[in-house]
């Protein structure tokens, strides 16, 4: 079964192993191709000793006068090997070797042989071990080495050493007992995520392993991977908090809290100096202004919320929240929320302080646009815009918007008090779509929006249907999302009308009624009642029911879309008694919105939502 | 030595090509317990680790296959899913060691279909059990201290505590 070789090396501290002359005898034709594909690899730095075709004995001098088998590559070809890692399926045995024991060769495990320094430095040795591999028996005698180095063996560390040895590489303990840790990375990658925190219970090791990229790789390997939704909330007491929803087992998970941050260093002055008219009454469509107002209005303002007027964005597989106020200043900083470590590490800062800012992903980098911060007259608005790379972990600046709209106003004056800013976002279409208003107290206006496109690094008009029709403009939430391609807003309900479903039409620049009736009950005091996501490749609005829990409902995208063309076709007849039957026959048509998780929340108020695929 | 590699593989295209018009063969697999099973070649197919073992070998007619880990309970096992093709009930019905110790011999043998198989079948298992029960399971000691464990715990019960469960 096994073939033997007979291979002739040469051996010292600092050049390794190295080959002497034509010693290879074949004894069962071996490929000449292997031998310089081992001589190849010796070069790079591995030590090899030749077994068989199918085995690889891998050493290593693991400190000075020791020889250490580390590994058996067992090969399936001649030329392609895979490491079998020791304690598996290979178990090695010292069976006798000329210069043993007197002369100066003495066993530490058994992998591991030390060369005392009485030894002839010049002298030839050769030991014979036998390696079992499962299936097969290869006897590893004859391999003859020579050893030309001086070692020092001093007789007193040994013992240390030994102990040393086999606490850092020898002994590591398994995830789980007789089973190889791949093995158990495969059961584990195959078990739901939504028990992965019981599951770091067990022991230390498992607790490292859960956490650890490795796992989740092999998790994408085999397409386990899962998408979760995190929501936002506001709790009593004005704290954030994150719930993570596993859409299979429809389970919610608490997030760790924040962190406490940006408290120290700020001061009282900036919230006297706040022009507290310039955020009043922007209208109703705009809802920073109450939020501030309401925050404005607080007995204690010291006690802000923290990261209130944050923003979220998901990229990269990690939730990121962006700046928000810290008492009257607007923040820097951003925070990195790890779903693999499940915690957050703060992660490079943006180049100004800006809350409400809107955020978009393109190409796997976090776009960040306008905002609020705090200058020298009080608050106000921001046309940066900056976009970072969580691959770089930096940020870099881009143009800023040019609200070229507001540039046109009729006089110096006017475009003096009225202010421009980014109310909405989406990634549609490879570019950021930015719809804007401008406002001045008491009235706003909106003006159309603008896009950026990163190819030319340019910021371009919008489409004028597109910035017409945009159906809510707001600074902080999220009330549009872009599911397969399609790009989804919600108009909110008014006197007249329920709270729709918009689709934006490309072609056509318009935005069509994609679905009626949204579900929505709980509107008042609520700084966002309702969010729209992206989950599972569905379309999601996330609102409170009658009963003010938080409800996760989802859309039958396939039988929106044929709505969408129904109501359409219909909406655009001259006709208006058809219109209004289209919209009824469309809520006949079923169960268009279904619930897919609910959890009770009377004191907790929708902020944001993301969702995140690992 | 890329062009050598090419030489050899398609030595090796023309010794398989050869071998299939030859005679079914024969493998022989020794288990621990030495039980020597005869299986047909067709049979180890999906044992990749043998079925490299045998491209690598230049042998005439029946090769034998020591598995000195793998007793012939368990081997009659693999057999009885295999030609069950890997039916979800016949994996239901193996005890937790013949799991455990099945999706083991899948990995050395790298049996990919009876691997995803066995590790799916644990994974199934352990995913909503106590800790206890995993820790028993798996006969693993609990290395945390008494602290960290009620910390962790805490922790824990925190993340799912006040959630509605549907």
């Amino acid at each position: 079964m096994w073939c033997g070789v007979q291979l002739l090396y040469y051996c010292n501290a600092n050049a390794g192993f190295k080959q002497l002359g034509n010693f290879v005898e074949p004894i069962s034709g071996v490929d000449d191709a292997l031998t310089v594909g081992i001589v190849a690899a010796i070069a790079c730095g591995d030590q090899f000793l030749y077994v068989s075709e199918l085995c690889l004995v891998v050493w290593k001098l693991s400190c000075k006068g020791r020889l250490l088998i580390t590994g058996v590559l067992w090969g399936g070809s001649r030329h392609r090997f895979e490491k079998v890692s020791f304690s598996d399926y290979v178990s090695l045995t010292w069976l006798q070797g000329r210069g043993m024991g007197d002369s100066g060769i003495s066993y530490i495990t058994d992998r591991e042989i030390s060369i005392s320094e009485e030894f002839d430095l010049l002298a030839w040795f050769w030991f014979e071990f036998e390696v079992v591999l499962m299936g097969n028996i290869l006897n590893l005698n004859n391999s003859k080495t020579r050893w030309n180095a001086s070692y020092e063996v001093l007789q007193g560390e040994s013992c240390k050493r030994r102990r040393l040895s086999s606490n850092s590489c020898e002994d590591k303990a398994r995830l789980i007992p007789l089973l190889p840790d791949e093995i158990t990375i495969q059961i584990l990658a195959r078990v739901p995520r939504i028990y992965y925190l019981n599951l770091k219970l067990v022991c230390r090791a498992w607790k490292a392993t859960l956490v650890s990229s490795e796992l989740f790789s092999v998790r994408k390997g085999l397409g386990t991977m899962e998408e979760w939704l995190y929501i936002l909330t506001k709790v009593k007491d004005d704290k954030l908090l994150w719930y993570a929803l596993d859409p299979l087992s429809r389970r919610w998970q608490r997030l760790p809290p924040m962190p406490k941050v940006g408290f120290e260093d700020e001061t009282k002055k900036g919230l006297i100096s706040f022009p507290l008219r310039m955020w009043s009454m922007m209208g109703s469509s705009i809802r920073i202004v109450d939020v501030i107002m309401s925050w404005l209005g607080r007995r204690d303002a010291l006690d802000w919320m923290p990261f209130c007027g944050c923003s979220i964005g998901a990229v990269d597989g990690c939730i990121y929240a962006l700046g928000g106020f810290s008492r009257a200043s607007a923040m820097k900083s951003v925070w990195q929320y790890d779903p693999i470590k499940n915690s957050w590490a703060e992660a490079s800062s943006m180049s100004v302080g800006r809350a409400y800012s809107k955020t978009g992903i393109l190409n796997n980098k976090l776009y960040v646009v306008g905002g609020v911060t705090r200058g020298r007259g009080g608050l106000s608005p921001l046309q940066s815009a900056e976009v970072y790379d969580p691959h770089t972990g930096m940020w870099s600046q881009l143009p800023s918007m040019p609200f070229a709209r507001a540039q046109v106003l009729p006089t110096a004056f006017l475009a003096d008090l009225l202010k421009p800013i980014a109310t909405g976002m989406a990634s549609y279409r490879g570019r950021l779509f930015v719809p804007q208003s401008l406002y001045c107290w008491p009235f706003f206006v909106d003006v159309g929006g603008e896009v950026y496109d990163p190819n030319i690094n340019t910021w371009l008009e919008m489409p004028i249907g597109m910035g017409e029709g945009w159906p809510a403009r707001q600074a902080g939430t999220k009330l549009s999302v872009t599911v397969n391609d399609d790009l989804y807003a919600l108009d909110p309900s008014n006197s007249l009308d329920s709270a729709k479903i918009k689709v934006y039409d490309y072609e056509g620049d318009t935005w069509k009624v994609a679905a009626v009736d949204v579900p929505i009950h709980d509107f008042t005091d609520s700084e966002s009642p309702y969010l729209l996501a992206g989950l599972l490749g569905k379309l999601h609005v996330i609102t409170k029911d009658a009963n003010h829990n938080i409800t996760v409902l989802q859309a039958d995208i396939q039988h929106e879309h044929a709505r969408s063309a129904f109501s359409q076709s219909i909406l655009s007849s001259p006709d208006n008694s058809i219109t209004e039957d289209a919209e009824s026959s469309a809520q006949s048509q079923g169960e268009f919105w279904k619930v897919l998780a609910t959890r009770s929340g009377r004191s907790a108020e929708l902020v944001n939502c993301q969702s995140l695929k690992i | 030595m890329g062009e050598r590699g090419e030489e050899w593989e398609a030595v090796m295209l023309r010794k398989a090509e050869e071998e299939e018009s030859k005679a079914v063969k024969k493998v022989k697999l020794v288990t621990s317990d030495g039980v020597t099973m005869e299986v047909e070649i067709s049979t180890v197919k999906e044992m990749e680790t043998i079925q490299a073992f045998m491209n690598a070998t230049d042998t005439d007619n029946s090769i034998i296959f020591p598995l000195p880990k793998v007793s012939s309970h368990i081997l009659s096992r693999i057999m009885e899913l295999m030609s069950g093709e890997y039916d979800q009930e016949l994996v239901k019905r193996l005890s937790h060691e013949e799991l455990k110790e099945i999706c083991m011999v899948a990995n050395y043998l790298n049996m990919k279909t009876l691997l995803h198989l066995t590790a799916s079948a644990i994974a199934n298992l352990i995913q909503n059990k106590s800790v206890e029960f995993v820790r028993h399971f798996f006969n693993i000691i609990n290395d945390f201290t008494p602290e960290e464990e009620v910390q962790l715990r805490k922790t824990h019960e925190w993340a799912f505590e006040g959630v509605d469960e549907d």
